[in-house]
């Protein structure tokens, strides 16, 4: 019960949220979803930090990235709902309009 | 500290006033466009007189030390404001040509120079970024200013894709870079700011401990995403095709000039680190220098091409980096300004000459210099600086950034200067021969009538040839820079305040020390 | 092996395994990945919790639970998924399997911890009275947000008026067809 263990926890889930990345090829909500997984594991990471240091910086370190990962998951949702309108599907093996 | 005179009436003294104009010229924009159903009469003179303003605050208050702010860890110095004042730069010049493709396309996204100042807000932020909070949020800003106004609301696939992808990845590489930090947060003992966090790894001794080693790692895997570096490079050439032209003048260039400014705090900060960190940025700017130049060559589309040399900019621009001695700042500064005006010139005629074709394929443009010679003239001068002809700004710039780094003894990037001209010569020379001399290409369509519009100046109905009044000064510039390039680079480097040099040499001395006992 | 051990070790081992299936979970319906989202949330609240981060377990439970989680499965219903790939379905237990799990565990933290009768304190209080001064989480981050960063605030303030603003010209643009 030590801030390894939590430290550990976050980081073990950043590296799921990774490959989740990486391996994904079939939806781009699980796409997003993992890159809010990896926002997570940044914001647990700062306030274990914070709470480990007994300092408010890190605490105010994640209150900005959260609004961030807010923001930035509510563009990405906006942008996967006109691609799907235009494409008509969510899967990432079809992206190839573009080559180069 | 205490500031007199211009800055010290707005809060937090001057570090912060270009800042302060951007954002209540953005939300009158907003009010006006709210209350004015689709009127946007003044839409465009505001975007185009607030960075106007902008760029006048940091000039008129040039000033000799940089000044950090106690309040909101805003740190300033000139090198930032010449950071500051090409993006503004920039800001300005793309503001016609985004008036004529909104009018061209009859899109009348009214939204879109509220997203343009918002973007150079996001643009301006990173140069008085100096603790760990302000570099984790300011290139979000950006970069989220690029996805509304990328065009995916078009019928087209390829703009959807792009924005896609663009969004996808850039959430990824950001959170991989912000990873990073709470490493350099916590294990030093909760600093924020960049000496602070130097002096708490040297006082505890941790540079080799894993949490250290890991948070440059990450950082620089997240970092180098937004100046499209060549792994990660994929995201340019989809944006440029893509978007509408206008769109790819701002944002994507934006966030590059602002991620490279960023670049310059986090290396500040990692230089110390460790001793091997610029091997790993030294093999992507000779990989993005020569690949960029050499899948240029491959392109079909107009506008894919041209995405291809700021690649490899950027690959000279990370070697100033590297470089890390004052006048490898200065070779950055004067290769950014270079960056904007020639990329900008390239994009604005790229655009002139797809209205009238009517297609961006290079292949459909063969032989139009016999139709409209001065029209043709215009894409063949604008690649050429980026090739590196005599009389123009490329060749200047290559050869001092090389110098450069040979100056700091990276010395395999020193021969990619030349080699890398000389392909794009061959290939810019190519392309050329194919404007002038080929047949087959598309016929032109004659010039759109002007008779439809007002030609008044603060009309935001702008004439055709305000997008030719637009391209002028690049052209000029483009071409001129080159000789005026002695005098841009010794400004750059007399004003590059030594004080970060010296506090990274202070802590190192210090840590020798140290390690020496 | 005490029980905060082991309240860490259910809760955090419970928000890996949801953690995996949400990014596992690619060719199936996005419905119950969007849930397990949810739990993976909700159980990085619980570990908030047992950090005395109280403020944050609900900024948490609010902002990614309360909205970001709702706005997720509403993109999920709009885009009416058609099933692309296998028709494999998973059985649907698990996620209410593991939400009663956490309920349990819950249960049993506030059976264990049951109120005591108040012991008799040490330090009488009107010695201290006026002289201690305490802060909660809200008001020192207030402070911090509104007098040492009020531009980082200001500015992450044009961030969401970014969002909010793309995110309506994205949507509201698109031609119908």
């Amino acid at each position: 019960m030590t801030a390894v263990n939590y430290l550990t926890f976050s980081t073990i889930l950043f590296l799921l949220a990774i490959g989740g990345v990486l391996l994904n090829s079939q939806n781009l909500f699980i796409l997003l979803m993992s890159i809010e997984l990896m926002l997570l594991a940044v914001n647990m990471n700062f306030l274990v930090f914070s709470v480990l240091l007994d300092d408010m910086m890190g605490q105010l370190l994640a209150l900005f990235i959260l609004a961030v990962a807010a923001a930035d998951s509510a563009m990405g949702l906006a942008i996967l709902v006109t691609t799907y309108r235009t494409r008509g599907t969510m899967a990432v093996e079809y992206a190839t309009g573009m080559k180069g | 500290m205490t500031e007199l005179g211009f800055g010290s009436r707005l809060p937090y003294g001057s570090t912060i006033s270009p800042e302060c104009i951007p954002i209540p010229s953005s939300i009158i924009i907003l009010m006006i466009d709210s209350t004015h159903e689709g009127d946007t009469y003044w839409s465009y003179p505001i975007s185009l007189t607030c960075p106007v303003i902008g760029i006048m605050v940091p000039l008129s208050q040039w000033r000799e030390e940089p000044i950090i702010s106690p309040a909101c860890g805003a740190q300033t110095n000139t090198c930032d404001d010449i950071f500051q004042s090409s993006i503004l730069l920039r800001s300005i010049l793309r503001a016609p040509l985004s008036a004529e493709h909104f009018q061209c396309t009859e899109m009348a996204v009214t939204e879109s120079p509220f997203f343009a100042l918002a973007a150079t807000l996001g643009g301006m932020f990173p140069r008085c970024a100096s603790d760990l909070v302000t570099i984790s949020v300011a290139p979000e800003r950006s970069s989220l200013c690029l996805h509304p106004s990328s065009g995916c609301t078009s019928r087209d696939v390829r703009p959807s894709e792009a924005t896609v992808k663009y969004s996808l990845l850039g959430g990824t590489s950001s959170s991989i870079l912000v990873h990073g930090f709470p490493w350099l947060y916590g294990p030093p003992g909760g600093e924020v700011q960049p000496w602070g966090i130097l002096n708490g790894i040297v006082e505890s001794k941790m540079q080799n401990s894993a949490g250290i080693s890991i948070a440059p790692v990450r950082i620089m895997a997240g970092i180098v995403f937004k100046p499209s570096l060549v792994p990660y490079h994929q995201w340019t050439p989809d944006v440029y095709e893509g978007s509408p032209t206008p769109v790819v003048a701002f944002p994507p260039v934006t966030s590059k000039v602002a991620a490279s400014g960023l670049a310059t705090r986090i290396f500040n900060l990692l230089s110390p680190l460790s001793g091997e960190w610029h091997l790993l940025p030294e093999i992507l700017a000779i990989l993005s220098t020569i690949l960029g130049n050499l899948i240029a060559i491959a392109q079909k589309s107009m506008k894919r091409m041209l995405a291809y040399p700021p690649i490899s900019q950027i690959g000279y621009i990370t070697i100033g980096l590297i470089a890390g001695n004052p006048s490898g700042y200065a070779s950055m500064l004067t290769y950014t300004l270079f960056h904007i005006f020639v990329n900008l010139g390239a994009l604005a005629r790229i655009a002139l000459f797809s209205s009238r074709t009517g297609t961006d394929s290079i292949r459909d443009c063969a032989g139009s210099c016999g139709q409209d010679p001065l029209l043709a003239l215009r894409p063949t001068l604008s690649p050429s600086p980026l090739g590196g002809f005599p009389p123009l700004s490329g060749p200047f710039g290559k050869p001092y950034s090389s110098w450069c780094g040979r100056q700091a003894g990276l010395y395999p990037l020193v021969p990619i200067g030349p080699l890398t001209s000389v392909i794009s010569i061959y290939h810019h020379s190519k392309i050329i021969k194919l404007l002038m001399g080929e047949r087959g290409g598309r016929k032109l369509a004659t010039p759109r009538t002007i008779n439809k519009r007002i030609p008044s100046l603060s009309s935001p109905h702008t004439p055709e040839s305000l997008i030719e009044l637009g391209t002028m000064p690049r052209v000029v510039a483009s071409t001129t820079l080159g000789l005026t390039m002695n005098p841009v680079t010794t400004t750059a480097r007399d004003n590059i305040p030594n004080q970060i040099f010296a506090h990274t040499a202070t802590i190192l001395m210090d840590f020798g020390e140290m390690s020496s006992e | 092996m005490n029980n905060s051990t082991i309240l860490f070790g259910v809760l955090s081992s419970l928000a890996l395994v949801s953690g995996g299936l949400v990014v596992r979970s690619g060719a199936l319906n996005p419905v119950p990945a969007v849930f397990l989202f949810l739990l993976v949330f909700v159980l990085c609240s619980g570990l908030l919790v047992w950090l005395d981060l109280d403020f944050f377990a609900m900024i948490f439970l609010v902002v990614y639970a309360g909205a970001m989680v709702v706005f997720f499965l509403f993109v999920v219903m709009m885009c009416t998924f058609r099933r692309e790939g296998r028709e494999h379905e998973v059985a649907p237990r698990h996620t209410e399997f593991v939400v009663g799990l956490l309920f349990l565990s819950h249960l049993w933290l506030v059976l264990e911890r049951s109120p005591r009768p108040p012991t008799p304190s040490a330090y009488p209080i009107g010695e201290h009275c006026g002289h201690v001064t305490s802060a909660t989480h809200l008001d020192t981050l207030g402070t911090l947000l509104y007098t040492h960063v009020p531009l980082l605030f200001i500015g992450s303030g044009l961030i969401l008026l970014v969002a909010l603003l793309g995110a309506i010209v994205l949507t509201v643009h698109t031609p119908g067809d």
